[in-house]
């Protein structure tokens, strides 16, 4: 007489699980993404490249972006501290005071939240 | 394989249930952990107050916390220009530009100025709000449009006006002056202040509500991660991008202070914003230091006085801040970090 449940059976099934859960544990993958927002505006930098922050037709801030890291090349305020800042990661953020721009790097990163 | 058998047929069926069952049951059991997991979804709202950048993150199961933390970032540009030292509607300015004339001023800004002085008092003048002469002379106000290295004649002149024994306080009509010459900067509290006011306004709004509020890299807890468990804070490289360690807060706050948020480099000298009001000149020998407290009000003002003192003597700060209900961690010029016993109460989970 055949067995209740074959080991085919329980293949059968938990494949059939692993078809239903895996939506829910695989990760949504949502890439590398900077956001930098202004004062009036909000930009998605999504793509490698070189971008040019402009608020109201004024210039103030070049920001280049890697995919993987990014950083202010140049930027009208005075000091500089967000070009000295540097490249960041994700989890990073980059801060101009005087522009009122602050740049954040969406990602995944082992801490909820940063002190400086 | 599948059988027509009647006996092979009764077991095709039971299977049949058994699977549906077996399968409903692991979902059903999974969609719950989802769900309790994801039970509070945090909201975020970045924005710019206090001078520097804000980050909210709310949950509550009462109000839509999109609300909350709009109206907590509403409030922080309300402080904003309140106790600013340029803003026309700014109090602080009113009182700086009529020294020697008492001003009448609201609840609000007697609190926060008595809290101003009496920290001042508790650190002996190492947190000073009368320390607006000073930065204006170095050029860390506004837009720090002319930072520069003023001559010692110009700091000696300057250091007369500095002092929060110059601030006089009227109890009675609830009334203020300043000595002529003497003006305030509450750059040293009023974010902590700020952070202080936001929790309260997320608890008024739920008070069962949950997140953390963070501006300028000062930070104040509202309430547990998912309500129960710590969040996760990294405390930033002074001179670098990465974390150099971590903390678990469930409640309180911390701050930092450091010397490369606002600074400027002059013939290969590094010259910050965070002055010795006894010198009047910016702290040496320090890169950072970072403050846990119960609230933001004191974790703000006393980073900002413990990288002053770490600068004359860090035992000292190691050593005395407990004892204010301040638990230090600083990172001295070099690298080499020094924390008091009960800042690494805070390191583990």
């Amino acid at each position: 007489m055949r067995k209740f449940l074959e080991k085919k059976d329980l293949l059968v099934f938990f494949v059939f699980l692993a078809i239903v859960i895996f939506p829910f544990i695989v990760p949504k993958n949502i890439g590398n993404k900077v956001v930098v927002e202004g004062r009036d505006f909000k930009k998605i930098l999504s793509k490698p490249g070189i971008y040019d922050i402009v608020e109201n037709g004024k210039f103030l801030m070049k920001v280049e972006f890697t995919g993987e890291k990014v950083r202010v090349v140049e930027s009208t305020c005075p000091l500089k501290i967000c070009v000295k800042t540097g490249w960041v990661g994700p989890g990073g953020t980059i801060v101009c005071v005087p522009n009122e721009v602050i740049i954040y790097f969406e990602g995944k990163t082992d801490y909820d939240i940063e002190t400086w | 394989m599948w059988s027509s058998n009647s006996n092979n047929h009764w077991i095709t069926k039971g299977k049949i249930f058994l699977f549906s069952l077996l399968l409903l049951g692991t979902i059903g059991t999974f969609l719950v952990f989802v769900l309790f997991r994801s039970n509070e979804q945090y909201y975020e709202l970045r924005g710019f107050a206090l001078g520097t950048s804000v980050r909210i993150v709310v949950a509550s199961k009462k109000i839509n916390p999109k609300t909350i933390a709009e109206a907590i970032l509403e409030d922080m540009k309300r402080i904003t220009y309140k106790f600013s030292t340029t803003d026309n509607r700014s109090v602080i300015k009113k009182i700086n530009d009529h020294p020697e004339e008492w001003i009448e001023v609201d609840e609000e800004t007697y609190s926060l100025l008595k809290a101003a002085y009496a920290f001042a008092e508790l650190t002996e003048g190492a947190f000073d709000p009368t320390v607006g002469g000073l930065l204006s002379l170095w050029g860390f106000v506004g837009n720090y449009e002319n930072p520069r290295v003023p001559s010692t004649e110009e700091i000696e002149k300057e250091l007369e006006h500095v002092g929060y024994n110059n601030i006089l306080f009227d109890d009675e009509n609830m009334r203020i002056k300043v000595k002529d010459g003497t003006k305030m900067d509450l750059g040293g509290i009023a974010k902590g202040y700020a952070l202080d006011r936001a929790r309260q306004i997320a608890l008024s709004f739920d008070e069962n509500a949950t997140g953390f509020v963070e501006a300028g890299g000062d930070i104040r807890i509202i309430g547990p991660k998912f309500g129960k468990y710590p969040w996760v804070i990294g405390v930033k490289n002074p001179r670098g991008n990465d974390v150099i360690d971590y903390i678990y807060l469930k409640s309180g706050a911390v701050a930092t202070s450091g010397d490369y948020e606002r600074y400027f480099v002059e013939n290969g000298i590094r010259y910050h914003h965070i002055l010795d009001p006894s010198t009047g000149y910016p702290v040496k020998g320090v890169w950072s230091v970072t403050v846990i407290a119960e609230d933001a009000t004191t974790a703000d003002t006393l980073s900002t006085a413990g990288f002053v003192l770490a600068g004359r003597d860090w035992r000292r700060v190691i050593l005395d801040f407990p004892r204010m209900g301040a638990h230090p961690m600083i990172v001295l010029e070099g690298g080499k970090v020094e924390k008091s016993n009960t800042f690494t109460l805070f390191e583990k989970e």
